[in-house]
């Protein structure tokens, strides 16, 4: 009987097999044909294909599997049969170890496109289950470039079948996916989720991968597996051609290995020949063992954050505790609000996201999916998942794309329990908080010993040192006054004794206290004294990250102070203040669309001015104003864009100041809007929400590709009696109707207002909707009409 | 980039509104075509294949291509290029980021976009046209899928006739968008003579009674 195959892997170095599409090209495969039906057509040819490899030296064959997913071939019973006799001709021509290969599922997940993780996860997890049936001895992932679509392979392998995991990514002559990933950010992630081995193919020749390859060794804990390609194919009579030949690949092969490379095989180009070559060169070659860097590392789908030297910030704001607006946006799921705090803090300098949703009227696990989600869709920058409830937890990491913070676990036994697993099975960093059933220790010693139990019970559940930080938790000092030091010891021996990265929130420390930023910046100051490593603080504010990046640069972080004087060397113009130009100037400074100005101005007029007249008497009239001139041509939609914007941002001052004097907010109506399903342009949707909410409109946007249910549900949850519908494809007009067929089928009496590219009002009475608003100021006039307001 | 063509995106309708745009104004579109640039990776894919006119529709190396006003475009045509442009999803992920928190810019980053996947289809025909002329030919105009009768729905087949997912990462969706969302497929018919075509790209459109952007 052989051997496993994850035991061979630890002494030999493996050999793969070379490119498929080439050899079934060259038999016969046509542009457009789905190579996988010959397993069922021609399994000869395929047997002599794995034949071939087999005599060249592979041991393990990759099935005629890559694209065999229910997308590709839906009838029922069509992935069973391809898969089954792909496995079941590897197998045959006598291959020692047979891989269940496993491709992208071609289509773009969101939110670049429409293809969903728990779609993307049941999709392949169709093909793992039945490969392992069909007899695999491991899955073969290959040619990714989305991190998060091979996160959903990897979990579909992990939680249904019980085989090895190879997972490689396809890398551009930038050293990048084409969605943007690195290799140090997949290495990273995909280890931390538990691959068996993972590295790059295909894309490129060996020689351009090398310095790819190094940075993957650099950081692997696991094998390390290059397929390259025989070379950048060239374009000969409409044929790529491919340059490098067997011996000179062999060549490279030694070099990879040496670099650190544990298995090899090819990809496009590559041929019996050039694996024969291969065998040749390495036989007898043992694996490098991996000596990979230890490192305290985050990562989103394409950067990564370094958390175990110098300082790296974390963005506290994505959090409702104290936070009126952030609670009302979460509520009404505004998305676009909280959005926007995540792109003010990245822009402010942070380097994490604290996300933190926690309501109690919410259903937490779900919103925090669907912020995560959102989140990423707009930022490179990592999260950190931040919850008391596990479940929440626990859909906030799955549906991440990288490898998150958890925030947090604590010294409770039950605590541990719930989280270190979680922690695991993601492959998430996780903050540990030194507290436990009997509360905080009032010493640093104290905090220390549960940082330590943390430690011990991390390392029990599998998780290395570096994946656990310690926060030993900021008290106020207003009312423990001696325990501000003992934090900042904690910090240092933890560091010290441990060698564990910490965090630290340091906002609560001057509850109570007047001039809070004074006490926050100077305790911050001393914590980084102390070596801590990332502050959870609010970077908006000026003075903290003033505070980091004079600390970066006293600390040797910030290199030759390079960032510092870049931010502060031109220092010392303050912006020209804004004139008074009394009120008459606020329409002018709309119809302009100077939206610097706005908000200010809103402000001084809300000393004397009613919230309410400034919208009746300011921004309706001068939006109408800029409206007929739009009509006219006088401008043109930028402009009018502009002008849009300069309400909404006078209107958030408006909502500030009504919430702080207890004025409930009266909408002129409340009105529903999405993007149908299936399409994804957002953009006009978008636009008619501002000028909606500009005229005074309460909107709720449910967003893009809007599942028709969804938007029945919240069209009675909401109790709206107006639905604004976005559609921009032909395509897609089919589910504007079945939106608006299934909210009357749920006897909901609401209108539908429908705008889009291609509607018209011919279509609209085709998808059975009352209105065609052929713009944004349309949509305003619809509303109008509709709830009785003066146009 | 053509700075006037993005204008007309942005609905800019002639020499005289544009005039009357502001110096801010001008100086945002200007950063932003910029920025437009800094955003993108275009890559593109393209093949020349024989076509079969017999039985129902041109049949380009295999692929069928449905409709009419395709045959009609490519009647006479020796051989055709089957092509795919795409941007990369950069750009996508930056115009979201705007529509959040500043439209104006995203409006007009949305319309350079648009201008710059126009930009890289003609460079990519240009390529295309050194081919054919190396062969003694001359290119056509483009045409692609949702032009007149030659149907959207082949655009899963024509990704996956020129490999496009793996290739140039361009898909689309179950909804025929292509994703990354500046991106183009298009034909284009290599002929033994010159053609002269002009804007019927227009005509055959089934939007181009009320549209802005008709050329004339």
């Amino acid at each position: 009987m052989l051997p496993k195959l994850m035991d061979v892997i630890k002494d030999e170095v493996i050999l793969l097999d070379g490119a498929m599409g080439t050899m079934l090209q060259r038999h016969g495969l046509k542009a457009g044909d789905l190579p996988e039906l010959m397993n069922l057509t021609h399994p000869e040819l395929l047997t002599s294909i794995h034949k071939a490899y087999l005599e060249a030296g592979a041991v393990i064959a990759s099935a005629n599997t890559f694209g065999a997913s229910a997308l590709k071939y839906p009838n029922p019973g069509q992935v069973e049969e391809v898969i089954r006799a792909g496995i079941g001709i590897a197998r045959v021509a006598g291959a020692p170890w047979v891989g269940l290969d496993v491709g992208p599922l071609g289509q773009l997940m969101e939110p670049m496109g429409v293809l969903r993780f728990d779609e993307a996860y049941r999709l392949f997890a169709q093909q793992m289950v039945v490969g392992e049936q069909a007899g695999a001895d491991c899955v073969l992932l290959e040619t990714f470039s989305d991190l998060y679509e091979i996160k959903a392979a990897v979990l579909a392998a992990k939680e249904n079948t019980s085989l090895p995991i190879f997972a490689t990514m396809t890398y551009q002559g930038d050293g990048r996916t084409f969605v943007g990933c690195d290799p140090i950010t997949a290495t990273l992630t995909l280890q931390s989720l538990g691959v068996d081995a993972l590295g790059i193919n295909c894309s490129l020749g060996p020689k351009e991968l090398m310095p790819l390859v190094e940075q993957v060794v650099r950081y692997a804990k696991v094998p390390v597996l290059v397929q390259a390609n025989a070379g950048l194919p060239e374009m000969a009579d409409g044929q790529a051609v491919y340059s490098v030949g067997p011996e000179e690949y062999g060549e490279y092969a030694v070099k990879l290995v040496e670099a650190g490379v544990g298995m090899i095989g090819g990809c496009c180009g590559t041929t019996p020949a050039h694996i024969a070559a291969i065998d040749r060169r390495i036989r007898g070659l043992r694996p490098v063992k991996p000596r990979p860097a230890k490192v305290t590392a985050a990562c989103s789908g394409t950067r990564t954050v370094f958390l175990h030297q110098g300082v790296a910030v974390i963005g506290e704001r994505i959090n409702p505790t104290g936070k009126k607006r952030l609670k009302e946006a979460l509520r009404e799921g505004r998305m676009e609000y909280i959005l926007g705090e995540a792109l003010d803090q990245a822009d402010a300098g942070a380097d994490l996201l604290d996300v933190n949703v926690g309501l109690p009227e919410l259903d937490e696990p779900a919103v925090m999916a669907r912020v995560v989600r959102e989140i990423q869709g707009v930022t490179p920058l990592p999260l950190q998942i931040d919850s008391s409830n596990v479940e929440a937890l626990e859909r906030g990491v799955r549906y991440y794309n990288g490898r998150p913070l958890i925030n947090s676990v604590n010294g409770k036994r039950e605590s541990m329990a719930a989280v270190f697993p979680l922690a695991k099975k993601y492959g998430a960093l996780v903050v540990g908080l030194t507290l436990d059933e009997n509360g905080i220790p009032s010493t640093a010693q104290g905090r220390l010993e549960i940082a330590r139990r943390l430690l011990e019970n991390a390392l029990a559940h599998g998780i290395s040192k570096e994946d656990l930080l310690i926060d030993p938790l900021t008290l106020t000092v207003s009312a423990q006054q001696d325990q501000a030091v003992e934090t900042l010891e904690a910090v240092a021996l933890v560091k010290r004794e441990l060698g564990l990265a910490t965090v630290l929130g340091v906002s609560n420390v001057s509850f109570g206290l007047p001039a809070r930023e004074m006490i926050n910046t100077t305790f911050l100051a001393a914590a980084l004294g102390k070596g801590l490593n990332a502050p959870i603080l609010n970077p908006l504010s000026k003075r903290y990250m003033e505070t980091v990046d004079a600390f970066r640069v006293l600390s040797g972080q910030d290199r030759d102070a390079a960032r510092f004087v870049e931010r502060y060397g031109s220092q010392g113009k303050e912006p020209a203040p804004v004139k008074n130009m009394g009120e008459r100037a606020l329409i002018s400074i709309i119809i302009q669309g100077r939206k610097e100005e706005s908000a200010a101005k809103v402000k001084e007029m809300l000393e004397t001015v009613e919230p309410i007249e400034i919208v009746d008497q300011y921004f309706i009239p001068a939006l109408n104003q800029v409206g007929a001139s739009y009509a006219k041509g006088d401008l043109f939609l930028p402009q009018l864009i502009q002008s849009a914007e300069t309400v909404q941002r006078a209107f958030e001052v408006l909502r500030d100041h009504m919430e702080r004097s207890g004025q409930r907010r009266e909408s002129r109506g409340k009105i529903l809007i999405a993007t149908v399903e299936g399409d994804i342009h957002d953009i006009g949707k978008n636009i008619v929400r501002m000028v909606l909410e500009n005229y005074g409109y309460g909107v709720i946007d449910l967003g893009k590709d809007v599942p028709v249910a969804e938007v029945v549900e919240a069209a009675r949850r909401e109790r709206v009696r107006l639905i604004g519908l976005s559609a921009l494809m032909t395509t897609t007009v089919a589910n504007m109707k079945r939106s608006i067929d299934a909210v009357k089928a749920a006897g909901l009496d609401c209108k539908f207002m429908v705008g889009g590219a291609v509607l018209s009002e011919e279509y609209k009475d085709l998808v059975g909707a009352d209105y065609y608003a052929k713009d944004a100021l349309d949509s305003v006039a619809i509303a109008n009409r509709f709830f009785g307001w003066p146009e | 980039m053509d700075k006037g063509q993005v204008l007309r995106y942005l609905g800019c309708r002639d020499w005289h509104q544009a005039q009357a745009i502001s110096r801010e104004m001008d100086r945002l579109v200007d950063r932003m075509i910029a920025e437009c640039e800094e955003l993108i990776t275009p890559r593109y894919v393209w093949e020349i294949t024989g076509l079969t006119f017999a039985g129902q529709h041109v049949e380009a190396g295999g692929l069928a291509l449905p409709g009419k006003d395709i045959e009609a475009h490519l009647q006479g045509a020796r051989s055709a290029a089957l092509l795919a442009v795409t941007l990369g999803g950069e750009v996508d992920r930056a115009i979201r980021c705007y529509e959040v928190r500043d439209m104006t810019r995203a409006v007009i980053l949305d319309a350079a976009a648009g201008q710059a996947v126009e930009e890289a289809c003609d460079l990519v025909q240009a390529e295309v046209g050194k081919m054919a002329d190396r062969d003694g030919l001359w290119t056509g105009t483009r045409f692609s899928p949702g032009y007149g009768d030659f149907p959207l729905e082949i655009q899963p087949d024509f990704l996956r006739w020129l490999d496009a997912a793996r290739k140039i990462g361009l898909a689309c969706t179950p909804t025929l968008i292509l994703t990354p969302r500046k991106s183009v497929t298009a034909v284009i018919g290599l002929f033994p003579q010159p053609v002269e075509r002009c804007g019927e790209n227009c005509m055959y459109c089934n939007q181009s009674q009320d549209c802005p952007y008709r050329r004339s």
